[in-house]
């Protein structure tokens, strides 16, 4: 019998046991907790950015007589080539990207993971057809999908959602499939079966427990590489429109400005960075916080 | 007349095709479970004895319906289960067929709680039993001698002998009639599992329940058994009530079999010895391709060439409520 | 003569839980020529030991105590020296024979290793490639006689398989095989059977009996079926939680058990004779916080005060036979 690692004092006999132990863990791991706080300072950021922001009309207004100004007391990130303070920038900048970012992980996972567990699970036609349409969409790079989908339509938020967005639910139906596919032969899956229990009552109750913290994995670290793949398309002159303040839009255009101005590339990188790594420490320690079995 | 029996199986066969090449063309044919038929009593214990891979898995897993029968039927309670298309009413049959797996390691949702594992056929049956959920979870578990409070625990937090006996709380939460055991106790220690045999006994008399044992081990079959039934590679040889069959077994595989068990008595040495037969060599067939006629031929001390390896031998009854598949008998 | 002398053995495993006191104060003898078996149920230590003696224990395992092999104390010879040793004299044949075995290469191919390599711990590429082509044809001859000794039919055929090509029985046979090609002193063998269905396993266990008489090698068997234990063993060693609560010959260890766990277990085994089925009470002890005193009291029907208190230690209660029980070591 594995022992009780983490010893979870006997009155915690109750229903919300899984939540303490889930804290317990949390706050043993400390690249975990980092991850955390990283994560939520940059949600509470993206929340609440116009308050945070010393400067927040510099969302789109020009001051032409203060261009191009290294970090000073005024402007701790200096200002653009349009005068704006980069400061402001950067945090209002941060609601496109994580917005984006987010978006993009939870429809994909929304959308693809179901299909793909359905299409394991049942097998057959279904599985043919579902895991055929997916390989598509697999063996098109997502940037290119996302950038050919981007010139199409109109540079706005939701559109550079749905660009990325298409390219990334066969990642998803693909996960989704293959453990479907692992775990529908387990016994505990045929003692339902035989049972009598619906396929959906399976996939949703039997299934989903074990999928979640894969998924949660997945989703977290690729909530970095999508916001990242925003910036790309951002950095590429896709995307949002300017002068709405996005990160790689910020890059690009302050690509020609180097290495005089290197404010203007620093800081929103450092913004990226700390970001996409804020997620990736999360990520990292979420499949060991979400697994019951690990302890 | 049918009545008597709870259980009715009748020509039972299951058969996993062989795939191969790229458009998975079938090439063959598995025969897990080949023309297998007997009947089960309300009330006894049948078991159906035989090394790993004779088929007897799947036969259990098909009778509970897991796997979908190729032909044959399953008569529970008088009621063809393999010819009931009403969703609805099946589910009402299938509620009172349990079934119990061989390792509790795996037959048990290792993220789900116990309190959720044992209840689950109460959420699939739609059973409300008018308690709320941990009430019941805890009588259930309460019912196989296990602490309540293990209810919110995981099934990794448990021994192997207490998740067997999760298992076994499952299976009785549809309040069913009849249970198949599938190797109930192999996984489990040799003092665990006397405590799991002790268990199912008294729930048995307690719950008036029918077991369908499905095992290997004799020994455990001489204790708990009523009647016995030999299976190899896919077929039915020998089947009798549990003292005729041990006292006076006719096929040459079930004396072989029993002449191999490590027993650690003299008494039990002494009757053994009674089957001085010699081992059979070689091993079980593969169930894609068995021979021809009497499976066990190619190995059988006392095969009869011409009649053996020719056709297969009809599974008769050669004493009251003995049958052997055999060509020295019929 | 005492092939090996093992004594005071302890060993611990460092983990994040803490220290696992797996083994604790294990001592005994094996005669030269004898064949001795290892009696546990599962997770009592018997894998250990033998782990132990090949030294294959994970690092993290602590090791106190003294494994004596003719007189030379195995734990504190130099690596190179050991694995000498152990090369000539000592073999092992596994539980599981497919993961013993590389899926990648053939029987063939894992007889030559076993010869080419025997003895030493690392062998550079082009060694081994050298000694290979010089050694294989006659290792192969070898090979396949001894593939005869151990009954398989058709030995070149099974040579040139791969292991998944071959069934359980066959695969077993052919580690015994391997084992016993290099005339070991000792063999120490770990459930082999237990992943076969019976006759196979009455079968090989046969084989295995007639070997040892013809090449008088000690055999030390592990298992967890009595049954077994009696079919292959002149000896056995009865283990509890890392301790051994028995010692006796075969016979006196199955009609006159003394200690309360052995008489518990053969209680729990169904015969085929009849009788009731006792099993025993309570369950696997917590390795990381054993009981105090004797490690079975929580679980026996006869304890008393000083079984709380003080391990007891193994006493001779007869002729070759020894338990270690306060209540039974005080009677007799």
């Amino acid at each position: 019998m594995r022992l009780f690692r983490l010893r979870v004092p006997p009155q915690i006999e109750f229903r919300k046991r899984d939540v303490y132990v889930m804290a317990l863990k949390i706050r043993r791991s400390p690249t975990t907790l980092l991850g955390l706080i990283m994560v939520a300072g940059v949600i509470f950021i993206t929340a609440f950015g116009e308050f945070i922001a010393p400067y927040p009309q510099d969302y789109s207004a020009i001051h032409t007589e203060i261009t191009f100004l290294p970090p000073c007391p005024e402007h701790i990130f200096g200002t653009d080539e349009l005068g704006r303070d980069v400061f402001s920038r950067v945090i209002l900048g941060a609601k496109v990207s994580v917005v984006v970012g987010i978006s993009v992980v939870l429809l994909s996972v929304i959308i693809g993971t179901p299909i793909g567990l359905l299409a394991g699970y049942i097998g057959g036609k279904i599985e043919t057809i579902v895991m055929r349409i997916t390989d598509i969409f697999l063996s098109i790079p997502s940037i290119v999908l996302a950038l050919a989908v981007s010139a199409i339509l109109a540079p706005t938020l939701e559109n550079a959602v749905l660009a990325l967005t298409i390219g990334w639910w066969a990642w998803y139906s693909r996960l989704g499939y293959s453990l479907a596919v692992t775990l529908k032969n387990n016994d505990y899956i045929l003692a339902l079966k035989g049972m009598g229990a619906s396929s959906w009552y399976i996939i949703i109750k039997e299934m989903m427990p074990n999928v979640i913290p894969i998924l949660a994995v997945k989703a977290t670290l690729d909530i970095g590489y999508a916001i990242l793949a925003e910036a790309i398309l951002g950095f590429l002159g896709f995307g949002v429109k300017p002068p709405t303040p996005e990160w790689g839009t910020m890059l690009s255009q302050a690509r020609v400005h180097m290495p005089d101005k290197w404010w203007m590339v620093t800081f929103p990188g450092i913004a990226i960075f700390i970001t996409v790594m804020g997620f990736n420490l999360l990520g990292d320690g979420l499949r060991d916080v979400l697994d019951v079995t690990e302890q | 007349m049918t009545e008597e029996y709870i259980l009715q199986v009748v020509n039972l066969k299951k058969y996993f095709p062989i795939t191969a090449g790229v458009l998975s063309k079938i090439v063959g044919w598995i025969k897990a479970v080949d023309d297998v038929s007997f009947n089960v009593l309300r009330g006894s214990t049948y078991a159906v004895v035989g090394e790993s891979g004779c088929g007897k898995t799947t036969l259990g897993r098909t009778i509970v319906g897991i796997y979908e029968p190729t032909d044959g039927r399953v008569i529970f309670e008088g009621v063809d289960l393999t010819k009931i298309k009403d969703k609805k009413k099946a589910l009402e049959y299938k509620r009172k067929l349990a079934m119990v797996f061989q390792d509790p390691t795996s037959s048990l949702n290792p993220r789900r709680k116990i309190i959720d594992i044992v209840t689950t056929p109460l959420d699939i049956y739609k059973l409300d039993r008018g308690k709320n959920k941990i009430k019941v979870a805890g009588e259930l578990l309460k019912l196989v001698e296990l602490d309540e409070t293990f209810i919110y625990r995981y099934p990794h937090e448990l021994s192997g002998g207490q998740r067997q006996r999760v298992a076994i709380a499952r299976a009785l939460a549809s309040e069913p009639e009849l249970i198949i055991l599938d190797e109930p106790t192999s996984a489990l220690d040799v003092s665990v599992q006397a405590k799991i045999l002790q268990l199912l006994e008294r729930l048995q008399k307690k719950l008036n329940l029918t077991y369908v044992l499905i095992t290997h081990d004799l020994s455990v079959v001489k204790h708990v058994a009523d009647y016995v039934a030999v299976m190899y590679a896919g077929k039915l040889v020998e089947e009798g009530p549990r003292e005729e069959l041990f006292n006076n077994p006719l096929h040459p595989y079930t004396r072989a079999l029993l002449s191999a068990i490590p027993v650690i008595l003299p008494e039990e040495v002494n009757f053994v010895s009674r089957f001085k037969v010699p081992l059979p060599s070689g091993e079980p067939p593969k169930l894609s391709d068995p021979p021809p006629g009497c499976r066990f031929h190619p190995r059988c001390p006392n095969a009869i060439k011409g009649k053996c390896d020719a056709k297969t031998p009809p599974f008769t009854e050669v004493k009251k409520s003995h049958r052997v598949a055999c060509y020295l008998y019929t | 003569m005492v092939l090996l002398e093992i004594r005071d053995l302890y060993v611990d495993f460092r983990t994040v839980d803490g220290l696992a006191k797996v083994i604790e104060d294990v001592s005994f003898d094996v005669k030269e020529g004898e064949s001795l078996a290892l009696v546990g149920e599962s997770g009592c230590g018997k894998t250990t030991i033998i782990k132990a003696i090949l030294k294959i224990l994970p690092d993290y395992a602590i090791v106190k105590g003294s494994i004596r092999f003719r007189g030379i104390d195995l734990l504190k010879l130099k690596e190179e020296e050991f694995y000498k040793i152990k090369g000539k004299e000592f073999s092992y044949i596994p539980q599981e024979p497919l993961t013993a075995l590389s899926p990648l290469y053939t029987i063939a191919d894992h007889f030559i290793d076993l010869f080419v390599s025997s003895g030493r711990r690392k062998i550079g590429w082009f060694e081994y490639g050298s000694l290979r082509k010089k050694m294989a044809s006659e290792i192969l001859e070898k090979a396949a006689e001894y593939l005869r000794i151990v009954k398989i039919p058709d030995p070149d055929r099974v040579l040139n398989s791969y292991t998944i090509q071959l069934s359980g029985g066959m695969l077993q046979r052919c580690l015994i095989a391997m084992a016993i090609a290099k005339n070991p002193s000792l063999i120490l063998a770990d459930e082999p059977t237990t992943a076969l269905d019976v006759i196979t396993q009455k079968e090989i266990l046969g084989l295995m009996r007639d070997l040892k008489e013809r090449l008088r090698t000690t055999l030390i068997y592990i298992t967890h079926n009595l049954g077994v234990a009696r079919e292959i063993a002149e000896r056995i060693i009865v283990m509890y939680a890392g301790r051994i609560v028995e010692i006796a010959s075969s016979e006196d260890v199955l009609l006159n058990p003394l200690h309360p766990y052995t008489r518990g277990l053969i209680e729990s085994i169904p015969k085929l004779t009849g009788g009731e089925l006792k099993g025993i009470e309570g369950g696997v002890i917590n390795y990381y916080d054993p009981p105090k005193g004797c490690r079975f009291h929580p679980r026996c029907p006869f304890a008393k005060e000083p079984c709380r208190k003080e391990a007891p230690k193994l006493v001779k209660v007869d002729h070759e036979h020894l338990v270690a029980c306060h209540i039974i070591g005080e009677r007799t």
